[in-house]
C-alpha cells in the first residue's frame, strides 16, 4: 500500500498529470481560438462579399447610365453633329515603351497620298 | 458549548433537530413532494424534448437555424452589333416602411425622405397612416443615388430592399425586336422571349445557418451552388441606323398620321438586319402604359398586297426564263386579250403608256405590261417563282408571331389571277417577305435568310455564331444585274420614285401603291404606300423597305410620294454613317456592271 502511495505521488506522475492538464487546457483554448478565427474569417468574407455586391451593383448602374448616354439621340444632342465613320487622322495610337514612357501617334494623309506617322505625344 | 455542539453534529442530525424544533413532519413531506414533483415535471419535459419528440423538435430547430437562400443569376444583356447595350439589368431599391416604428412626429425625417423621392411629405404620411399591416411600400423604383441618400437618413422603421429590373436604354428603340420582361419577369415578345434560353441564366443557392436575429452565420455555410449568369445576345442591329429608322418613322407619323408604318434596313449579302422599326410602338420600360396592339411587329405579323413592288418578281421570272428580253415591246393600250380561249380584261394603268418595252414596264410601273408578262410565263411558273422569292411562307425570322402571307396554289386561282398577280394583287405578304425578295435581287439572285441575332457571348467569349444563311438561288446573276439596271431607272428622272434619289449614289428600287380592301372591296381613299430599294445599285450594301399603311394626305398616298422620301432620308444617314464612297470617286457605275464582276457568278 505504501509502495502504491509512493508511486502515486512521485514527481513523474505529478509532472505527467500537470502535462496532461496543460495539454487539455491548451487544446481547449486552441479550439476556442480556432473557432474565433473561423468566425472572424467568415465575418470578413461576408463583409467582402457584401462590398463586392455593392461594387457590382454600382458598376451595373453606371453601365446602364452609360448605355443611355450612348444612345445616338443623346450623343447627337451632345455633339451637335451627325455620325460618320472614324477618319484615319482621328485615330491616336498610344504605345507604351519598356521604360514606361508613352508615345502617341496618329496617321495623316499627305498631299501625294502617302501615309505619314506623326508624333503627337512624348514622354509623360 | 452550543457552538461546539453545532460543529460536532452531523448534517442529518441538524436537519432532524430543525424538524423537531421548527417544522412539522407533514409540512416537510409536502415540500419534499412538491420539489420531487417539480423535478419529475422537469425531467418529463426533458424526456419529451430530447427523446420522444426529439426528431420533431430537431427538425423545427433545423428549420429555424438553417436557411436556403437563392442567389439570383443575372440576366444577360442584349447588345447591338457594335456592342452597345440595348437591354440590361440594373439595380433598383424598394423603399418600405413599418408603420409601428416610423415616428411621424419627426417631421424633418419625412420631409427629407420626400425630397429624395421627389414627392410631397403628405403622400408618405398618408401611405403610412392608411396601412393596417406592418409593411407598406412607399416607392419601388429608387436608383443608387436615392438609395444612398435614404440610407444616410437612418430613419427608424424605413426599410430599403434591393432588386433588379430590366432596363431598355433606348426606350422605344427597336422595341418590337427586343421585346420585354413583364412584371413577373416573364419574357413576353421579341428577343427577350426567343433567346430566353441563353439570356436567363440559372439561379444558384446557398445553405447556411442564421442566428436569432436572422443574420447569416457565414461560418456555417455548408452547401453553395454558384449562380450561372445569362449569356449576352449580340444582334445584327446597329443602334445608329436603328436611330435613323426610328426618327424617320416619327416623322412619317407626324406628317401622314398613318394606321401603321414599317421600315426595314438590311445587308443583302448576309441577310443581317441593321435596323427595323414599326409604328405604332411602345416603350418596353413602361409596356403597361401602351395598348397591346402596339406590340405587334408589323414587319412580320401584318400582311398587305405588295402591289407594284411585286412586278419585280414577275419581270425577274420572265427574264430568267428567257420568255422576254429587256427590249421586247408590249402594247399597253390593249384592254382585253385572249388567254387560253378566254377573253380577259387587263388591269388599267394610271396613264395610257402605249407601246413600251420591259424597261419601261418597270420604270413606269405598268400594270398591263406586267399582266402581259404574267400570261407569257403561265400560271405554274409565275407561282413557282413567287414561292422561290419567299412569298406564301415564313421567312424564318427569329421573332415570334410571323405569318405565312397568302399565295394561293394555282388550282385555287380564278380566271383573272393570271393578270392580277403579276401586278401584286391577289397576293398578300408581310413587309419582311417583300424586303427579302428585293434583297434577293440585290444579292445577285441568291435568297438569304433574314437574321437578327449575330452571336451569343458568355463573358465576352463566343458561344454561338449565327452565320449568313443562303436559302437558294432564285434567278441568275445576269437576270439580277439586268433587274438592277431596270430598278435604277425607277429612281432616275422620269421614273416613279425620283424622290428616293440620293445625290452621288445610284439607287435601285420599286414603288408600290395599293388600294386597301375594306369589306371585300378595294376602296379608293385608303392606300398602302411602299418603296423597296437598295444602294449603291452597282454593288448593293444596304436594302431598305418603307411601308406606310393609310397615309393621310390630299390625293393618293403614292409610294413614290410617301415612302420614297423616307427612304432617301434614311439612306443619306446610312451612307454618312457607313462612310460609303460616292459614285464619282468609283471606277465603275451600274452601266458597266457585268455578271462576271460578282462573287456569286461562281455559283451560277
Amino acid at each position: 500500500m505504501r509502495h502504491i502511495k509512493h508511486v502515486l505521488w512521485s514527481p513523474i506522475v505529478i509532472f505527467m498529470g500537470i502535462l496532461i492538464l496543460l495539454f487539455g487546457g491548451t487544446s481547449a483554448l486552441g479550439i476556442v481560438w480556432l473557432r474565433a478565427q473561423i468566425n472572424q474569417t467568415a465575418g470578413i468574407i461576408k463583409q467582402q462579399e457584401h462590398e463586392l455586391i455593392v461594387i457590382e451593383r454600382k458598376t451595373r448602374e453606371s453601365k446602364s447610365k452609360i448605355a443611355i448616354l450612348h444612345q445616338p439621340y443623346n450623343l447627337k444632342k451632345a455633339l451637335h453633329s451627325d455620325f460618320a465613320p472614324t477618319k484615319a487622322e482621328q485615330v491616336f495610337v498610344v504605345e507604351e515603351r519598356a521604360d514606361g514612357s508613352k508615345v502617341a501617334k496618329r496617321m495623316i494623309r499627305s498631299k501625294n497620298g502617302e501615309k505619314v506617322v506623326f508624333l503627337v505625344g512624348g514622354r509623360r | 458549548m452550543e457552538r461546539k455542539l453545532f460543529f460536532s453534529l452531523e448534517v442529518g442530525d441538524e436537519i432532524r433537530l430543525m424538524i423537531q424544533n421548527h417544522i412539522s413532519t407533514g409540512r416537510f413531506h409536502l415540500v419534499f413532494l412538491t420539489v420531487l414533483m417539480a423535478f419529475c415535471v422537469l425531467f418529463g419535459r426533458l424526456y419529451v424534448l430530447h427523446v420522444s419528440q426529439a426528431d420533431q423538435y430537431a427538425g423545427k430547430i433545423e428549420k429555424l437555424r438553417k436557411s436556403n437562400s437563392i442567389i439570383e443569376a443575372r440576366r444577360g444583356n442584349i447588345l447591338d452589333r457594335q456592342g452597345h447595350l440595348i437591354a440590361t439589368t440594373r439595380p433598383r431599391f424598394t423603399l418600405a416602411a413599418d408603420p409601428f416604428f416610423v415616428d411621424l412626429e419627426k417631421t424633418n425625417n419625412i420631409k427629407n425622405l420626400a425630397k429624395i423621392l421627389y414627392t410631397d411629405p403628405g403622400s408618405i404620411t398618408t401611405a403610412i397612416n392608411n396601412c393596417s399591416s406592418s409593411y407598406v411600400v412607399i416607392d419601388k423604383n429608387l436608383d443608387e443615388e436615392q438609395y444612398e441618400a435614404a440610407k444616410k437618413l437612418s430613419i427608424k422603421g424605413i426599410l430599403l430592399e434591393p432588386h433588379y429590373e430590366r432596363a431598355y436604354s433606348g426606350n422605344q428603340m427597336a422595341a418590337h425586336v427586343v421585346g420585354y420582361l413583364n412584371k413577373e419577369n416573364v419574357p413576353c415578345i421579341g428577343i427577350e422571349k426567343s433567346m430566353n434560353y441563353y439570356l436567363e441564366g440559372q439561379d444558384g443557392s446557398r445553405q447556411t445557418e442564421r442566428d436569432g436575429r436572422r443574420r447569416e452565420l457565414a461560418q456555417f455555410r455548408n452547401r453553395e451552388v454558384a449562380p450561372k449568369n445569362g449569356m449576352d445576345v449580340q444582334l445584327t442591329l446597329d443602334v445608329s441606323i436603328q436611330s435613323a429608322v426610328e426618327e424617320e418613322l416619327d416623322r412619317i407619323v407626324r406628317e401622314f398620321q398613318p394606321q401603321g408604318a414599317t421600315v426595314i434596313v438590311s445587308e443583302p449579302s448576309t441577310g443581317y438586319i441593321l435596323g427595323i422599326g414599326n409604328r405604332p410602338t411602345f416603350d418596353p420600360n413602361k409596356f403597361w402604359e401602351y395598348d397591346i396592339k402596339n406590340q405587334r411587329n408589323l414587319a412580320i405579323t401584318d400582311i398587305y398586297e405588295p402591289g407594284s413592288v411585286f412586278k419585280v418578281v414577275t419581270v425577274s421570272a420572265a427574264l430568267n426564263e428567257g420568255v422576254v428580253t429587256p427590249e421586247r415591246e408590249f402594247d399597253c393600250d390593249i384592254a382585253k386579250v385572249r388567254y387560253r380561249g378566254k377573253i380577259l380584261k387587263l388591269p388599267s394603268d394610271h396613264d395610257p403608256l402605249g407601246i413600251i418595252n420591259v424597261h419601261k414596264i418597270v420604270s413606269q410601273s405598268s400594270n398591263r405590261g406586267a399582266a402581259h408578262l404574267g400570261m407569257m410565263l403561265g400560271e405554274r411558273r409565275l407561282y413557282e417563282y413567287s414561292r422561290a422569292f419567299g412569298f406564301g411562307k415564313k421567312t424564318g425570322f427569329l421573332m415570334g408571331g410571323e405569318v405565312n402571307g397568302i399565295l394561293h396554289p394555282v388550282k385555287r386561282w380564278d380566271g383573272l389571277t393570271i393578270t392580277r398577280l403579276p401586278m401584286g394583287h391577289a397576293i398578300s405578304a408581310t413587309p419582311m417577305q417583300v424586303h427579302n425578295s428585293i434583297s434577293c435581287i440585290a444579292n445577285d439572285g441568291v435568297l438569304m435568310s433574314p437574321q437578327i441575332v449575330r452571336r451569343v457571348l458568355e463573358n465576352g467569349e463566343l458561344v454561338v455564331s449565327f452565320e449568313p444563311q443562303q436559302l437558294r438561288r432564285v434567278i441568275s446573276v445576269k437576270t439580277a444585274v439586268t433587274m438592277s439596271k431596270m430598278l435604277a431607272k425607277v429612281v432616275a428622272p422620269g421614273g416613279t420614285a425620283t424622290r428616293a434619289r440620293i445625290e452621288g449614289y445610284q439607287v435601285a428600287g420599286k414603288t408600290g401603291t395599293t388600294q386597301k380592301i375594306v369589306n371585300g372591296r378595294y376602296v379608293k381613299n385608303a392606300h398602302v404606300a411602299s418603296f423597296v430599294g437598295y444602294f449603291p445599285a452597282e454593288n448593293p450594301r444596304v436594302v431598305m423597305t418603307v411601308v406606310v399603311d393609310e397615309p393621310i394626305r390630299k390625293g393618293v398616298g403614292y409610294g413614290g410620294v410617301v415612302a420614297a422620301p423616307a427612304f432617301q432620308r434614311i439612306g443619306k444617314e446610312v451612307i454618312r454613317y457607313l462612310g460609303m464612297e460616292p459614285i464619282e470617286s468609283q471606277d465603275k457605275g451600274i452601266a458597266s456592271l457585268t455578271p462576271d464582276s460578282n462573287f456569286y457568278s461562281s455559283l451560277n
